[in-house]
């Protein structure tokens, strides 16, 4: 086994069912929450639906990489205190906000101008896989500077957090959720279906797996131990995904 | 046990009852019969864990208005599974004898239920 590379992006199984049983392309995917991740929004302190959530992403993979240390690097200091600047004069002064949106835009300019691109391919671009590149917002790579981390690194961290058998457990057992980012990909899933409403449509494979998968959780209605109900739900749309993907299992092999 | 149940029944399912020349007794004790936990999880028969499908389906739906002690719940439904495997360990194959074990352990859970709902329910029994 190497060791995963940082700069890299490495899909794991769990996105990669995720996507599939949505029926998204991890493609798109990953383009949202890219899209979604702005400074205007990162800055602002009140809390907008979709945005704040793919923030919270990248805010608590910098707290898992830098546990206790202060977010903001040394040389965000000063367009921090801009933004935020800026911000607040939107939520108390009412100043409109297609105004500040562009003033946040100039500070982002700034940054890209003033920082060498250590962060960011110089492309602005990220490969899924040869044929298959993200684009790269530049507020997403503003970001990375401002932060210190590569975008492949939030990326990967994302990906880690997307788990449907995670979600369905917890929602089953009534527990808690706090995971903002299944949180955001669920609700970008479904605005993105409505949007292509010709994925509600199964066929009748996928309806007879729709219908199993029912089936078997309510088969798993008598376990009640959390990681154990969640492992063999894991399974089960692991199996799924290898019988529709062939070529995967032997890709994983 | 037996007992008087007061239903109505709804037009479709007498529909269904006559042309099919039943009783709607005999029906609902035929599903009866085979709503039961220990049935569900010791039976490698797919048919026969329906009925207990169909009951889980109901108390997890958000019409269901009884109350659920989920401590019990969790507690009886593992030793249940527990038990299920020792029997099955013991005599492979023997369904019968798995499904026995576990209604023991049913029949405890369910007293143990009536018990912590408090006295006015024991009190009618």
């Amino acid at each position: 086994m190497t060791k995963e590379n940082p700069h890299q992006i490495t899909v794991p199984l769990e996105f990669k069912i995720a996507c599939f049983m949505y029926k998204i392309s991890m493609q798109d995917a990953l383009q949202i929450f890219i899209n979604y991740c702005t400074m205007y929004d990162a800055f602002k302190p009140t809390y907008s639906r979709l945005y704040s959530e793919a923030l919270e992403t990248i805010f608590r993979y910098l707290d898992k990489k830098r546990p206790g240390t202060a977010v903001i690097a040394d040389h965000g200091h000063e367009i921090q205190g801009c933004l935020l600047a800026i911000l607040a004069d939107v939520v108390e002064n009412g100043v409109n906000e297609g105004y500040a949106k562009k003033e946040v835009a100039k500070q982002v300019d700034k940054l890209m101008k003033s920082t060498s691109g250590t962060y960011y391919p110089k492309s602005r671009k990220l490969y899924l896989d040869e044929e298959t590149p993200l684009r790269l917002t530049k507020d997403f790579c503003a970001m990375c500077e401002l932060y210190e981390c590569h975008p492949a690194e939030i990326l990967n961290y994302y990906m880690s957090m997307i788990s449907v058998a995670d979600m369905e457990t917890r929602g089953d057992l009534k527990m808690r959720e706090d995971n903002c980012s299944m949180f955001f990909f669920i609700g970008t899933v479904f605005n993105y279906v409505l949007k292509n409403t010709h994925l509600l449509n199964l066929t009748d494979e996928e309806d007879e797996f729709k219908q199993e998968a029912h089936e078997f959780r309510l088969h798993l209605y008598s376990i009640k131990n959390f990681p154990h109900r969640r492992a063999l739900l894991k399974k089960f749309y692991q199996d799924h995904y290898y019988s529709v993907n062939p070529n995967e299992l032997n890709y994983a092999n | 046990m037996q007992t008087k149940v007061n239903l109505e029944l709804p037009k479709q399912f007498v529909e269904m009852c006559h042309y099919s020349q039943q009783k709607p007794e005999e029906v609902l004790q035929a599903i009866a019969n085979e709503i039961s936990y220990p049935l569900f999880l010791a039976t490698k028969d797919r048919n026969k864990k329906l009925a207990t499908y169909f009951f889980i389906q109901h108390i997890q739906s958000p019409d269901f208005k009884g109350q659920i002690n989920e401590s019990l719940e969790e507690h009886y439904f593992s030793q249940m599974s527990t038990a299920i495997d020792e029997s099955y360990e013991q005599y492979p194959n023997d369904e019968e004898k798995a499904i026995a074990v576990a209604n023991t352990i049913m029949e405890t859970w369910a007293k143990a239920a009536i018990a912590e709902r408090g006295r006015y329910l024991t009190d009618d029994l």
